[in-house]
């Protein structure tokens, strides 16, 4: 009996469990619709408060590119590269030489492009003999002595064609005046001409070095019968970019980018009824630019939007970087800068705690001349936030 | 087998699992509505619902259990439906819509019954399109809004019998259960991300019924009964997502037993919907509701030694919720047998029933399958 009753039990069950329900369909509305009603709402807020621009996180010799920018465009940028001082022997490897170098014969300087304006031909690279001295403190004013014709190593044209790649420049190594037995180090500048305005940025990273310099010297085979052609080859010890002061114009409000890798704060007064009481679908922070955007004519940039994870001033930790939004932006433009920031609205839902502060940065920073000036505090054209949010859905008689 | 009772009690009254057969028409008002009817019942058409002591409609047949008994059904739904342009097919759904435990309560003339059944049942998944304009540009966009819950109806019942020929009882109804509400809107633009909204919608309420049933000859039944419910509140977490007013109503039955073995029952049931009329929101209307059934029951064949009855009925209902000024109404034609086990201390009942339902602007046909449980524990009295 109780194992029939058991059964009987499992049958039951067997029957509840083994069904899958089946319901979805299509509305026919209104006649074979619930009643309710979503609700989707957009708005434009204006309550985007300028907080500060703040520089110094990251210099030129720190970012992952180097930007040289041709005449003709807003402010000349050049490059400066300091390599890793040669052996007095050589190098190479070889065992089947002596390690004597007999005679430098020439040097190639090979420099790896990874983003230039398209459109403009006759782009040259001029490389000059710098002193191997720079560094971060160097400015354009300084480099300026430099870079005049009596410094000049070789010029390197670049292809029209060429959009990422390496180009090289062999040059005697009489070029260099003071690359000798005293000092084996090679500090070059590379300045750009060119018929338009042009721009190079050079890579800057660990997996591709902006610049690599090899030396081809004479030496004696190990028997010494035999004089042959040797290279060896050093990347660079110090990569920075100076960028003419002049070209920038004056701030007015805050500066984001630029050599300096600027970056701003934001505050966002948004009403609570929206952040934490809707559900955000879109967000969109829009940026007015005080002035056209500066930069190398022809480039464009990433300007990213990231939540600060605490705000105590330029110091302050960002939040979840995932969170955060971006959008290319072109170089000369004068229209109001969109970037989507939903993903931050929603990591805000429900945090009061979390600080409603933006901090807007270039991607790569500190790597261009190029900068976005936000409006300041009383603009007469202030940021602003546009929000699509769906308020809680309407119940009959809520 | 007592175990084995309470186990099924237990399972049967789990709180979500009451719901029953679900429709196009459950997506209007508070919901496709119940019935508080066991498998054999069922079968019946409903006929036998005001006599019948493991259904909820009339308290006073509480009365009529002489055992402690435990049941309960499970149902499954296949369903099909054309609304306009649009046809549906391959709808189906499972539920356990019925359970009830009681009989006498010991040194007292009483009899009680703990029951639920499925009061409205509110399950769907609708997809809509439309577009929206926004940031000035039109927008397409799809909306769903899926519903999975019912409204049960938690009865507590007394009932005894003054004398051997009358049976009265009365009733307390608790209404609860929730859904659980899913609203999500995707956007044909990808910069617009999709949103899902999910909330829970509780129910509550109360009423109440009394009934008698009164057995003139040994040949003839009569009975009836009233039920008043009061407004079912809808809560949406802690807010008030509003009320609506339930209907009163008022059930009478006759039964004949013309020879043994032979079983002829039908039930009338009234509701007053159309007090919930103004709670509801436009387009929805509420109408007042009358449900006919009627069944036979032939209870001497016997398969195998065993006594197999055989079931059948028809009913016919109008349905209390459209979108529009027609009455949608529902007719059911119905059979079933049953199964004594275990020298009668438990029974198997099953049902099909064949329904169509229309008006409003649908047409939907389907077939519903229950099977019914109950058990007699030994040594319980």
């Amino acid at each position: 009996m109780k194992r029939r009753a058991v059964a009987l039990m499992a049958l039951a069950s067997a029957v509840g469990l083994a069904c899958q329900d089946i319901v979805s369909a299509p509305g026919l509305c209104p006649e074979f619709c619930p009643a309710g009603e979503i609700r989707v709402r957009d708005t434009l807020l204006t309550g985007v408060e300028p907080v500060g621009s703040y520089s110094g996180y990251l210099l030129p010799h720190e970012a992952r590119q180097v930007q040289v920018v041709g005449p003709g465009g807003p402010a000349e940028a050049q490059a400066m590269i300091v390599f890793v001082p040669f052996n007095a022997k050589y190098a190479g490897g070889d065992t089947t030489v002596k390690d004597s170098i007999i005679r430098t014969d020439s040097l190639r300087v090979r420099l790896h492009i990874v983003r230039r304006n398209a459109g403009v031909s006759g782009v040259t690279l001029a490389l000059h003999e710098i002193p191997i001295t720079v560094d971060s403190a160097t400015t354009y004013g300084d480099m300026t002595p430099y870079f005049q014709d009596s410094t000049l190593v070789a010029t390197l044209p670049v292809p029209d064609s060429l959009v990422m790649d390496t180009v090289a420049a062999t040059f005697p190594a009489v070029a260099l005046r003071h690359f000798g037995p005293e000092s084996l180090q090679v500090g070059i500048g590379v300045r750009i001409s060119s018929p338009d305005p042009a721009f190079v940025t050079l890579a800057s990273d660990s997996i591709a070095v902006a610049a690599r310099i090899t030396r081809f010297v004479q030496v004696d085979s190990s028997t010494g019968t035999t004089r042959v052609t040797r290279s060896d080859s050093w990347g660079s010890r110090f990569k920075t970019f100076v960028a003419d002061p002049g070209g920038f114009p004056p701030p007015t409000g805050l500066m984001v980018g630029g050599a300096t890798g600027a970056r701003a704060f934001v505050k966002l007064n948004l009403p609570a009824s929206i952040v934490d009481s809707t559900l955000v679908v879109r967000a969109t922070l829009l940026v007015p630019p005080a002035q056209p955007i500066f930069g190398a004519p022809g480039d464009t940039f990433l300007l990213r939007v990231i939540a600060l994870g605490s705000d105590f001033g330029p110091k302050s930790p960002v939040a979840d970087t995932s969170y955060g939004g971006s959008v290319r932006v072109a170089v000369g433009g004068s229209d109001t800068v969109s970037v989507d920031i939903t993903k931050i609205l929603l990591l805000w839902r429900g945090n009061p705690a979390a600080p409603r502060s933006l901090m807007l940065q270039l991607e790569p920073e500190a790597a261009s001349i190029n900068a976005v000036e936000l409006p300041g505090q009383g603009s007469a054209t202030p940021a602003a936030i546009r929000v699509t949010y769906a308020l809680p859905f309407r119940l009959p008689g809520s | 087998m007592r175990r084995a009772a309470m186990l099924v009690v237990t399972a049967l009254l789990a709180p979500g699992s009451a719901a029953a057969q679900n429709s196009v028409y459950g997506l209007i008002g508070i919901g496709f509505p119940g019935d508080p009817l066991a498998v054999r019942a069922r079968s019946l058409g409903g006929g036998i619902g005001a006599f019948d002591p493991t259904s909820a409609l009339n308290p006073a047949t509480v009365a009529g259990l002489e055992r402690l008994l435990a049941g309960g059904a499970a149902g499954t739904t296949l369903r099909h439906y054309t609304a306009g342009d649009s046809t549906v097919s391959g709808l189906r759904e499972t539920r356990f819509p019925f359970g009830i435990f009681g009989g006498p309560i010991p040194s007292t003339p009483l009899s009680f019954a703990l029951s639920f059944s499925t009061y409205a049942e509110r399950t769907y998944d609708i997809t809509t399109t439309g577009t929206q304009v926004l940031r000035r540009d039109t927008l397409e966009v799809t909306d769903r809004v899926a519903s999975d819950g019912a409204v049960t109806d938690f009865r507590g019942a007394l009932a005894f019998r003054p004398w051997s020929r009358l049976l009265i009882g009365a009733a307390f109804h608790l209404l609860g259960g929730s859904s659980k509400l899913t609203v999500g809107r995707t956007f044909s633009n990808q910069d617009y991300a999709p949103y899902v909204e999910r909330s829970y919608l509780a129910f509550s309420g109360t009423g109440v019924s009394a009934g008698v049933v009164l057995l003139p000859t040994s040949a003839i039944e009569l009975a009836a009964s009233a039920r008043v419910d009061g407004d079912l509140a809808i809560t949406s977490g802690t807010r008030s997502a509003g009320s609506v007013r339930l209907p009163v109503s008022l059930s009478g039955g006759l039964r004949l037993t013309p020879a043994p073995g032979l079983s002829l029952s039908s039930t009338a049931v009234r509701r007053s919907w159309s007090r919930a009329q103004q709670d509801l929101f436009a387009p929805s209307r509420a109408f007042d509701t009358w449900e006919i059934g009627s069944g036979i029951e032939l209870s001497r064949p016997r398969a195998r030694g065993a006594t197999l009855p055989l079931r059948f009925g028809v009913r016919y209902r109008q349905l209390p919720f459209s979108n529009v000024a027609t009455q949608p109404s529902e007719t059911v034609i119905t059979g079933g047998t049953g199964l004594l086990l275990a020298g009668g201390r438990a029974s198997l009942d099953a049902s099909v029933e064949r329904f169509h339902r229309s008006g409003g602007g649908a047409d939907e046909r389907g077939w519903y399958f229950s099977l019914g449980v109950i058990i007699i524990p030994v040594g319980i009295r």
